[in-house]
């Protein structure tokens, strides 16, 4: 395995589902910056899909990440399979002599303490590798406004931050947990949280099951997190609202526009390109392979944090919605989550 | 406008007129709906990519009627040369020299390994011989692509594996069946169906007609599920991956020639789905693979031949790439691959069945048939 200290800089993609495919288009519109190396998926329909993309690039296609690593230079890899395989495809390259950048897309497992096993691996081997989780709305203009806006402290501290979105709840819903512990930047201590009856079957197999809820989350700090990922929440309420001592932010559901109010005004950030989840995509991978890249990629730990959360509402729901205390008890860190 | 007018017309009619009338335009809508979901499902062309390339020269070794379909896909190929050919000596070796354009003919093994210039080795001869022509042609450690079976037994493909492992070089066995244009497209449409949960494979013989014919060997009929089955047996693994346990019954009735012998398992593969195979000998042809997605099915009959049925239950046919037809199925983006991977100095990528991996299905044959050559039971 070689490795290039510049752009184009050597990716390969592990999982050419959906999300996969969506994340090397992006990357294809930017050849100066990435060269598609390898890809790699267990199965040989999804490269199929892959090759109707794709073919005329050639990529070489591997049903073994290790066998990958081994036969092409690679800089940086993308880990877009589902949950349950994120922990040990990272175990099997780690183990395999991988020692470049790893952007694992989210939730880094479907269960608390296979992920914390990783992050065992990592620091006991003294991995020298860079790796992070593809929470990427922190490396949008909108929520990084609201972030520095919080650490200023120009607004105070916050009160409440309350999210409201029709969605499943590990899926885009993780990403507003994630986005809620890093712009609050305390630790949560309690959860509660209620689950809908229903998960709709999707591409991804009847064997997932991750319906819509609603949660709340106390932190350490006093500040309130708030979120409702069930199908009749009130359209009005839909988007990201925080609730700072003196000053409010909103960020609208569609993700352009935050408006932020102030002591000093009224502050207005607007993104309108329609690809910006896909910037954001590869604005994170960026910053995995260039730390001075500018965007503040989710470290392991806090992927961890916001898995715990999720799995808190699960295990709150199963109480009933009873409050449940953070850290969560060994069994329940042991138990795997039927998440993709 | 004038879709009221039709139907106003029609409307018009006496009844045994305007039946047949709106069965036929029912007739015309439903095919053209049929052809409008036809386009829509995935298709790309395997075709050389443009510019200059380095000439790749090729020890040809065979020259039956398969070897033909091989070379004629090298003599389409750009700036691939075919160095020379090694034959029996028999006229036809000469009248296929001849028509590929081909000055240097060898019955020789020896002299044709030792004295021909050669970047790569192609090795299309009969079954039998398969093996101990690719075991050399393995030793001068350049890439061969050598026809199936690469070996009657794990035994004889080990062999061929530590070969290539000694001389630092590879075996891709022709496993074209992977390489099957209706075969990618149908599986690039599934994929956006859900996860493929299992598969049933049919795979029955006339081994019957065929021993009677005297087409091939003794050899050959006594070997037939290594020679012949194996690419029903090798894509079945090759698209749901490695097997992870077996469950198999084999009657293969030796005594009687193998006459309607009834071989079938379930096997559990390694990414968790499922597959049935029954290869009843001496039932109807063809071959037959279903693909079964959690949303979406893919049916197959010959394997040629395949359709894709969504979740209304409408059965769409999968589109071909011309070069299926303009070539032998397969063997076009088969060899191009493999041509494409020795000019690039690189061990081709899956599709290609590499010698280990063609080791894997021989191990799932001898377990699925039980026992491998029919010889070892009688």
């Amino acid at each position: 395995m070689t490795q290039s200290a510049q752009p184009p800089y050597n990716v390969c993609l592990i999982g050419l589902g959906r999300h996969g495919l969506k994340q090397l288009h992006r990357l294809a519109e930017n050849p100066a910056q990435w060269r598609l190396a390898a890809v790699v998926d267990r199965s040989v329909a999804a490269y199929a899909r892959f090759q109707y993309h794709f073919h005329s690039l050639r990529v070489p296609f591997y049903r073994d990440a290790v066998e990958a690593i081994r036969s092409e230079p690679i800089d940086v890899i993308i880990i877009s399979t589902t949950a349950p395989s994120h922990v040990p495809i990272a175990e099997s390259l780690i183990r395999g002599g991988y020692e470049g950048g790893l952007l694992i897309e989210k939730p880094i497992s479907d269960s608390i303490a296979r992920a914390e096993d990783l992050q065992h691996l990592i620091e006991e081997a003294a991995w020298p590798g860079r790796v992070a989780v593809d929470f990427n709305r922190r490396c949008s203009e909108l929520y990084r406004r609201v972030k520095s806006v919080h650490k200023s402290g120009e607004c105070g501290a916050i009160i409440r931050l309350e999210f409201n979105r029709p969605c499943k709840l590990s899926m885009v819903g993780m990403h507003f947990i994630d986005l809620a512990n890093w712009i609050i930047g305390s630790r949560p201590i309690e959860v509660s949280g209620r689950l809908d009856m229903t998960s709709i079957v999707d591409h991804r197999g009847a064997v997932f099951y991750d319906p819509p809820g609603w949660l709340q989350v106390r932190y350490a700090s006093g500040a309130i997190f708030e979120m409702n990922t069930m199908p009749d929440a009130p359209p009005e309420s839909l988007g990201m609202t925080v609730w700072f001592e003196q000053g409010k932010a909103r960020i609208n559901n569609d993700e352009s526009l935050a408006v932020i109010e102030t002591p000093a005004g009224e502050d207005r950030v607007e993104v309108t390109d329609e690809n910006r989840r896909y910037r954001w995509i590869e604005s994170a991978l960026a910053s995995v392979v260039e730390a001075s890249a500018g965007c503040e990629i989710c470290p392991l730990p806090e992927a961890i944090l916001a898995l715990e959360v999720v799995a808190a509402v699960h295990h709150s729901n199963s109480m009933d919605g009873a409050i449940a205390t953070l850290p969560l008890p060994q069994e329940v860190r042991n138990r795997r989550l039927r998440i993709a | 406008m004038i879709k009221p007018l039709l139907r106003t017309g029609i409307r018009v009619l006496p009844g045994p007129i305007r039946r047949p009338v709106q069965d036929y335009i029912r007739y015309v809508s439903k095919r053209r709906s049929l052809e409008r979901m036809q386009n829509a499902l995935p298709y790309w062309e395997r075709r050389e990519q443009p510019g200059e390339k380095p000439l790749v020269r090729v020890g040809f070794i065979g020259a039956g009627n398969y070897a033909r379909h091989h070379l004629k896909v090298l003599n389409a190929l750009n700036n691939v040369s075919i160095a020379a050919i090694l034959t029996t000596g028999s006229p036809r070796g000469r009248a296929v020299a001849e028509e590929y354009g081909v000055s240097n003919l060898y019955t020789d093994r020896d002299a044709f390994l030792s004295e021909v210039d050669v970047d790569c080795y192609v090795v299309v001869v009969s079954a039998w011989a398969i093996k101990p022509v690719a075991m050399d042609c393995l030793a001068t450690g350049k890439p061969v692509l050598l026809e199936k079976p690469a070996g009657v037994s794990p035994e004889d493909t080990a062999e061929l594996v530590e070969q290539a492992e000694k001389y630092n070089t590879y075996g891709m066995v022709c496993m074209n069946r992977r390489f099957y244009s209706v075969i990618e497209h149908g599986l690039a449409t599934l994929a956006t169906y859900g996860p493929i949960r299992g598969a049933i494979l049919e795979m029955p013989e006339r081994i019957t007609d065929e021993r009677q014919s005297r087409r091939l060997t003794e050899w050959d009929y006594d070997h037939f599920a290594f020679r012949n089955s194996v690419h029903g047996i090798d894509l079945l693994r090759y698209i749901l991956g490695d097997v992870k346990e077996v469950h198999s019954i084999a009657r293969p009735n030796v005594a009687f020639d193998n006459a309607a012998a009834s071989f079938g398992g379930v096997i559990e593969h390694e990414g968790g789905a499922m597959s049935a195979v029954l290869a009843l000998w001496d039932t109807q042809l063809p071959w037959r693979l279903t693909l079964i997605a959690e949303n979406g099915r893919l049916r197959y009959g010959p394997f040629e031949r395949g359709w894709f049925i969504n979740e209304k239950g409408v059965e769409i046919p999968i589109r071909a790439d011309e070069i299926d037809t303009a070539f032998r199925a397969g063997v076009y983006a088969q060899d191009l691959h493999f041509i494409e991977s020795v000019r690039h100095h690189k061990q081709p990528t899956l599709p290609a069945c590499l010698l280990p991996d063609a080791l894997k299905t021989n191990i799932l044959i001898e377990r699925l048939y039980g026992g491998g050559s029919m010889e070892r039971w009688r």
